[in-house]
């Protein structure tokens, strides 16, 4: 077993370190406490090919594999402190340039793959609902077949990018009776009539990515909109969570790996009673179980993205990474938290945003008890009688 | 395998695995998607199964609602699908 990257991987995590470390990071703390979105931030991050990581190169993107764009996001996480920057590139990335470029009609990639690969438009997924959240297909929102298009109603929830995206990925229900496989998938245009983003959320954190509801009143979109074929939206959703498990959190392991940095250097310089604490076994074994939880979750992801690079990805990886590096990254926080005492929760220090980004992510993406129920489904363990 | 077995395995999986034993009124017909037989979780157990029971391979991306409808369309579409030497003993 290898694990070691090629010089090119090297190559690029170092790059896009050495970018991240110097161009995303000025304005993060009074971004984060005014709820800014990063647009000068964006536009650099496309700028440097990051919103098209895994997109072909015909389309305007970097073509990497699955492993590589990992691997870059793992850099772009260790070297940006707006966690809300990487959050909202990444649920472009994956949840709506991914799948146009997976499953997208020639015509739809014309239009729409190199303005997002770019970064010129910013892309956006909506399928959650006030109702319809781990129950993800249990939607309300309906699509029904109108002329030579179709009319789109319903509200969506906390959709990633809202305020700011150019295109949504819009799930709706065409046919209810077909339940999971009567749930298609439909791209629409920030300008189409019917369409409105509502107020930014207030999260507790990833506050520079904005989120809002995403309202469709007889919104009427052409048939051309329609991505993939009436009833594979329920397919294409899961394969792009696929997609996002397995890689989007890579991010979040650049992230613990930073936190793990400076932690540790922490812990060597900060004195109490003649010592460093990191003397003591208390902080020590503390740092060690952060450690730990980081390599711990590296090794599952990159399995995941190891399996969907060669072609055969699997649920059960890509369940077990997320829930990794999500778990572990709330953990990790609060041991950074406390080693740091009273400076830990000082917002200026940087310390107690990671455990306010960290909360989300044991949420989105499939929360850990769904995640945990993929495992144990994938394991034989009956499900729950419906 | 003819159609009639596999809807026999098939209907026998979804009352154990599925409803746990309480599909006394399960029959090949039974609307499987109307009914909420088959949401998103249970479909890909059964789509595991067929993978598993008899050696064929189901993409979903390729599946309409339709190939779900009842035990006896799944089971036409995995007979069509079963490969001439028939499915593992």
């Amino acid at each position: 077993m290898d694990y070691s990257w090629t010089p090119e991987q090297d190559e690029l995590y170092a790059g896009i370190l050495r970018f991240a470390r110097e161009n995303l990071n000025a304005t993060t703390l009074e971004r984060d406490r005014t709820r800014r979105f990063g647009e000068e931030e964006w536009k650099k991050c496309a700028g440097f090919g990051l919103a098209g990581l895994c997109i072909p190169r015909e389309s305007g993107g970097l073509g990497l594999d699955c492993l590589s764009t990992a691997r870059a996001l793992e850099a772009l996480g260790r070297g940006c402190s707006d966690g809300g920057l990487g959050f909202s590139l990444s649920a472009h990335l994956f949840a709506c340039a991914v799948p146009v470029h997976l499953h997208g009609s020639p015509d739809q990639k014309e239009r729409y793959l190199a303005r997002l690969a770019s970064g010129e438009w910013i892309g956006a997924n909506a399928i959650t609902e006030s109702e319809a959240g781990s129950d993800a297909f249990a939607l309300k929102a309906r699509a029904r077949k109108e002329g030579d298009g179709y009319v789109i109603s319903g509200e969506k929830s906390f959709v990633t990018n809202a305020p700011v995206a150019r295109l949504f990925l819009v799930y709706a229900s065409t046919a209810p009776e077909n339940g999971f496989l009567g749930i298609s998938a439909f791209l629409v245009e920030r300008d189409t009539p019917g369409l409105k983003a509502g107020r930014p959320m207030e999260t507790t954190g990833l506050t520079t990515s904005p989120i809002s509801s995403l309202y469709l009143d007889d919104c009427r979109v052409p048939a051309s909109a329609l991505l993939g074929r009436e009833g594979a939206g329920g397919s294409i959703f899961k394969d792009s969570m696929g997609w996002e498990r397995s890689c989007l959190f890579a991010f979040w392991l650049g992230a613990l790996e930073r936190q793990l940095e400076e932690t540790v250097d922490h812990a060597k310089s900060r004195r109490q009673f003649g010592h460093p604490i990191g003397s003591n076994q208390a902080v020590s074994h503390r740092i060690a179980d952060m450690k730990l939880r980081l390599e711990a979750a590296r090794l599952l992801l990159y399995r995941a993205c190891w399996e969907r690079a060669a072609g055969h990805p699997s649920e059960l990886a890509a369940s077990l990474a997320k829930l990794a590096v999500s778990e572990a990254f709330v953990a990790s926080s609060l041991d950074a938290v406390q080693i740091f005492g009273g400076s830990g929760v000082m917002q200026e220090i940087g310390i107690e945003r990671y455990l306010r980004d960290a909360l989300p992510g044991t949420i989105y993406s499939g929360t850990s008890e769904m995640q945990r129920e993929l495992i144990a489904r994938a394991l034989g363990l009956p499900p729950r009688r419906p | 395998m003819d159609p009639t077995a596999i809807a026999g395995k098939l209907r026998d999986f979804i009352d154990r695995e599925i409803l746990e034993g309480q599909g006394g009124d399960l029959t090949a017909d039974t609307r499987l998607l109307e009914l909420g037989i088959l949401d998103s979780f249970s479909l890909f157990l059964v789509i595991d199964y067929i993978g598993k029971e008899f050696g064929v391979r189901l993409e979903l991306e390729a599946l309409a609602a339709e190939d779900f409808a009842s035990i006896a369309v799944i089971a036409r579409t995995v007979g069509s699908k079963l490969a001439p030497s028939g499915p593992r003993p």
